[in-house]
């Protein structure tokens, strides 16, 4: 038997079967034509700073009413047989991102809001800096703790007896920003202290994708670090840190100390990121993302504080947090740099249980309070999937159960069972064996009518079971997933 | 019409643009889901194709290569879908898994399966299932490939031998 050759008319053959298999629905039409046409009423490319004034504020009106309605579509029930919700549920990736980053008019609903609510909300706003808006202006330009004005937020509604709602920042930010009239726009990290008082803490630095969220690893940040002080990243993962009772493998080092609230203190004890919530270590990750050994405190959401007498271990905390880079100048023939968080997007959202990633949820102004936990009998509900691997313990040391299908892809059958909300999806292999599988960040489990769809970040309708007898109906090749076998 | 439209959308018309875009959503469609032969990452590279364009039209100097710039475009899209979704991909069985890899004719000569043709050419690099597809679906010659790449012809030719053959590998290994 000859072995299969491809010729010209095979090619065409089979590439004009693939493409008669593109069937773009009337209403995905509709949608994609949509979201470009917001896209490009927004007009611009998101350069950190631009020499004019604001203008995406007139774009982002434009834009939010897709984003709304995307987002509120995405939360639609699969439909009948667990099919896909309507088609044109789900917001494509790139919508998803800018539902992620407040619009200027979410960023007003926010600021009103402030105007009722006690404590400081954290947000990434797509908003511009007026930066001319302070020139001769009375009175101090700086306050306490070295904050001064730096511009006043184009595109929003000042307080009835304000002009302009005035933008302060920090040394390190102040610093790195250019001269003074130049407009600041793009992705900025705001923290919102009041209705009048609100505080520029860096430009998000988007992630290679062109996305938010960096990973929570060492070497994922690696990319940024060289990122001036004006610029911070967004990094969601599990914030830890060892006991301070228990810190061991301290010296004095020479020289000058390091800077303070940086994770080049610490003399043994440490905080980091990491991406996944295992407790009571003695020491950061090698994979993490050291951070000061403050941050816990400062910055988990509800930090549990240990009692002298205890193992000290603290539970981690889910987050998406805001990392800036610190420098060391005292480190070596170089400098050392290093991670320092300066804020926290997310509200109280510790994990559920220590086996279940919860969702992180963006503080918004106008977004929903988080939904109830569902009931696995209930006949349409979401469940969380799992997104980290599964560690267990051998000889006292944390060791991640093994991966497999990273490399080599793994074929099977998606299975389900709306009863076992830890791990309601997973994947039968042809000889018989189970995996358990590590979603990607975001993916959830819908279950409708006595079948579960796996929803991407999107809320797309991903592999689904099907309610029948018959096999279900799709296979699933984790090439590029982590998957893991139990532990 | 066509000139005029695209000196409008480069200029910064977005009526004009979306003219454009209406008449190629479904071209476009076609071409992203042939290369990514998945419905959710050709909408996301068709999307960002559109998106991309509009950013990057005031650098378009020749509008009667709108086609050609247009396609270099969705070949890029498609890349940074398939980087986005590398993490998950879906092999739909619409009842082809039945069928035989490879089937022999009378004369001993072996003809493809979808499957098995589905599965090797997934297996390809985006940029060289981009470059298969403008030639073999879309019908671009050498000559457009070459202008709309900046190389000369003969890097063409090689690419597309290469790309030929990484695909006849993956054939016999999938096989």
């Amino acid at each position: 038997m000859k072995s299969p050759q491809v010729d010209d008319q095979s090619l065409a053959a089979h590439f004009a079967r693939r493409a008669g298999r593109a069937k773009l629905t009337a209403a995905d039409r509709d949608r994609l034509l949509a979201n470009v046409s917001a896209a490009s009423a927004q007009s611009t490319i998101r350069w950190k700073w631009g020499p004019a004034a604001a203008f995406l504020p007139l774009a982002a009106v434009l834009v939010v009413g897709v984003v709304i309605a995307t987002a509120i579509l995405a939360r639609a029930p699969v439909g009948p047989n667990g099919s896909s919700p309507s088609a044109s549920s789900g917001p494509t990736a790139s919508t998803s991102a800018l539902g992620r980053v407040l619009t200027t008019v979410e960023l007003q609903a926010a600021l009103d809001a402030s105007a009722f609510n006690q404590g400081d909300r954290t947000v990434i706003a797509d908003a511009s800096i007026d930066r001319t808006a302070i020139h001769g202006r009375l009175g101090p330009l700086c306050f306490a703790e070295s904050t001064c004005l730096i511009g006043a937020l184009s595109g929003v509604r000042p307080p009835p007896d304000r002009s302009e709602v005035l933008v302060q920042a920090g040394p390190d930010v102040r610093s790195a920003l250019p001269s003074s009239g130049t407009a600041v726009f793009g992705w900025l990290a705001l923290a919102i202290h009041g209705r009048e008082t609100v505080e520029l803490l860096g430009v998000v630095e988007p992630n290679a994708a062109g996305d938010l969220d960096w990973p929570p690893s060492e070497t994922g940040v690696s990319g940024a670090l060289e990122a001036d002080g004006a610029h911070v990243i967004a990094v969601t993962g599990w914030l830890a840190r060892t006991n301070m009772y228990i810190a061991y493998d301290c010296y004095i080092r020479p020289g000058s100390p390091p800077p303070t609230d940086s994770p080049f203190e610490g003399c043994g004890a440490a905080a980091w990121i990491a991406s996944d919530s295992t407790k009571g270590l003695l020491s950061a990750p090698f994979t993490s993302i050291k951070v000061q050994l403050a941050a816990y405190s400062s910055f988990a959401p509800d930090p549990e504080v240990a009692a002298i007498g205890s193992d000290g271990t603290v539970e981690p905390r889910f987050a998406t947090y805001l990392l800036r880079v610190i420098v060391d100048p005292n480190c070596g023939p170089t400098q050392c740099r290093g991670w320092r968080v300066i804020g926290t997007l997310t509200s109280a959202t510790s994990a559920p249980s220590p086996s279940l990633s919860p969702s992180p949820t963006l503080t918004s102004g106008t977004s929903a309070p988080p939904s109830p936990a569902p009931s696995p009998t209930a006949s349409s509900a979401v469940l969380t999937l799992r997104t980290f691997p599964v560690w267990h313990e051998e000889n006292g040391i944390p060791v991640e159960c093994d991966a497999i299908g990273v490399d080599n892809p793994v074929f099977g059958h998606l299975e389900g069972d709306p009863g076992r909300p830890q791990e309601p999806v997973w994947l039968r292999a042809s000889d018989g064996t189970r995996f358990s599988i590590v979603w990607p960040e975001g993916f959830t489990a819908v279950i409708a009518n006595g079948a579960i769809a796996v929803a991407d970040e999107t809320g797309t309708v991903r592999p689904r079971t099907i309610p029948t007898t018959r096999p279900a109906s799709w296979r699933l090749a984790s090439s590029h997933r982590r998957t893991s076998a139990k532990g | 019409m066509e000139r005029s439209l695209v000196e409008r959308a480069r200029d910064g018309d977005r009526d004009a643009f979306e003219v454009l875009v209406r008449a190629r959503v479904d071209s476009v469609y076609g071409t992203a889901f042939t290369i990514l032969g998945n419905a959710s990452d050709a909408q996301d590279a068709t999307q960002e194709t559109f998106i991309s364009a509009w950013r990057a039209f005031p650098g378009l100097k020749d509008p009667e290569r709108f086609e050609a710039w247009l396609g270099r475009i969705v070949s890029n899209a498609c890349r940074m879908s398939l980087r986005h979704r590398r993490t998950i991909r879906e092999l739909p069985m619409d009842g082809s898994v039945d069928e035989p890899a490879v089937t022999i004719d009378g004369s001993g000569a072996a003809t493809i399966g979808a499957d098995l043709f589905d599965r090797a050419f997934e297996k390809l690099p985006i940029d060289q299932r981009a470059l298969l597809v403008a030639h073999h679906l879309d019908g671009r010659t050498l000559d457009e490939l070459a202008s709309e790449l900046a190389v000369p012809i003969g890097t063409v030719k090689s690419r597309l031998f290469t790309a030929r053959a990484a695909l006849q590998k993956a054939l016999e290994a999938q096989a």
